[in-house]
């Protein structure tokens, strides 16, 4: 699945991020941070609670969730 | 009392000149580092040479730059990356890679012009993955011929050609990506553009609306992928690489423009 986030702070180290990110959920695959559109893409393999990721990551909103 | 009065202006024919991808497959690969590169492995300056060219000039259109940096792990493992323009970062993200599997990032810069310099860097946690090709070639976007809200009859999209086509490594295409559309009703479109206006410009080119208004802000066709702003696509494949999104070449399209409404 796939999940769309509003965050607007920068991920200014991706392998940190990534790394606390996979700690809390070892099916993401993968992420994508826009700065200028303040979008986050992540990807799993598996379903998650697209809730409690926003708040994982420190977002403001769920975008979209697919 | 004034009389509004309009006419039906000449045919236009808009004709797109796409210059040739330009790739690179490097002889020996380079080892990704393990922390981000200081330089990046992926740079290019664009030139005029890199950009289409149009028959006839433009109230508005917008270039992106579709740059694609690839390479293979061996131990499996995560590789993470960073879009850079002029210096800036635009974009990051990661992607696990399976063991012997290659990966490729499509990457879009959005409103890019001819001096932008473009990069990638890329990184790995495994001291064994590496990078060997990078390739770029420039598409458009919001193309607005006249002015915003014009009114368009006959608004025939003559061709859109195959994909571009890579040949270097052992390329292979994605997936079949909705890569334009025509928003036909002014400002009223939807992000599945596709669904929009009835009819994908890509699956039935040629294609012909008899009438339409541009949006303001899209004109009369935008690309699907690379809107609206910077961004990354990883893809991993066991034997492709490189694994790319099949952008689609829209050479020509004529109207005639209602004037004086």
């Amino acid at each position: 699945m796939t999940i769309v986030l509003k965050r607007l702070a920068d991920i200014s180290d991706p392998m940190v991020f990534d790394t606390a990110m996979r700690e809390k959920y070892p099916s993401m695959l993968g992420f994508c941070y826009q700065e200028d559109e303040h979008k986050l893409t992540l990807e799993f393999s598996e379903t998650v609670d697209a809730e409690q990721v926003r708040l994982d990551t420190g977002s403001e909103e769920v975008l979209e969730v697919k | 009392m004034r009389h509004l009065t309009s006419r039906v202006g000449s045919l236009k024919r808009l004709v797109v000149t796409y210059p040739t991808p330009t790739e690179t497959l490097l002889g020996t690969p380079l080892t990704l580092p393990t922390s981000e590169p200081a330089t990046a492995q992926v740079g290019y300056t664009l030139t005029t040479n890199d950009l289409p060219s149009f028959s006839m000039s433009l109230y508005s259109v917008k270039l992106l730059a579709a740059v694609i940096g690839a390479g293979q792990f061996i131990t499996a493992g995560t590789v993470y990356w960073r879009m850079k323009k002029n210096g800036s970062s635009v974009a990051t993200g990661s992607q696990a890679v399976s063991a012997n599997n290659y990966y490729t990032l499509n990457a879009t810069f959005f409103g890019i012009v001819a001096g932008d310099v473009l990069e990638i860097a890329l990184w790995s946690n495994q001291a064994d993955s590496n990078y060997d090709y990078k390739a770029l070639s420039v598409l458009y976007s919001r193309l607005n011929p006249h002015a915003k809200r014009s009114l368009y009859l006959d608004l025939f999209f003559e061709k859109v050609d195959t994909n571009f086509t890579l040949s270097l490594g052992n390329p292979s295409a994605t997936d079949t990506w909705v890569a334009t559309y025509n928003p036909i009703n002014g400002n009223n479109y939807s992000t599945t553009p596709a669904y929009e206006c009835g009819a994908n410009v890509l699956t039935k080119a040629p294609i012909k609306f008899y009438g339409a208004f541009s949006s303001d802000l899209y004109g009369i066709m935008r690309s699907y992928f690379g809107e609206p702003g910077n961004a990354g696509s990883m893809k991993t494949h066991a034997s492709y690489r490189p694994y790319y999104v099949p952008y689609k070449k829209v050479e020509r399209i004529s109207w005639r423009r209602v004037v004086g409404i």
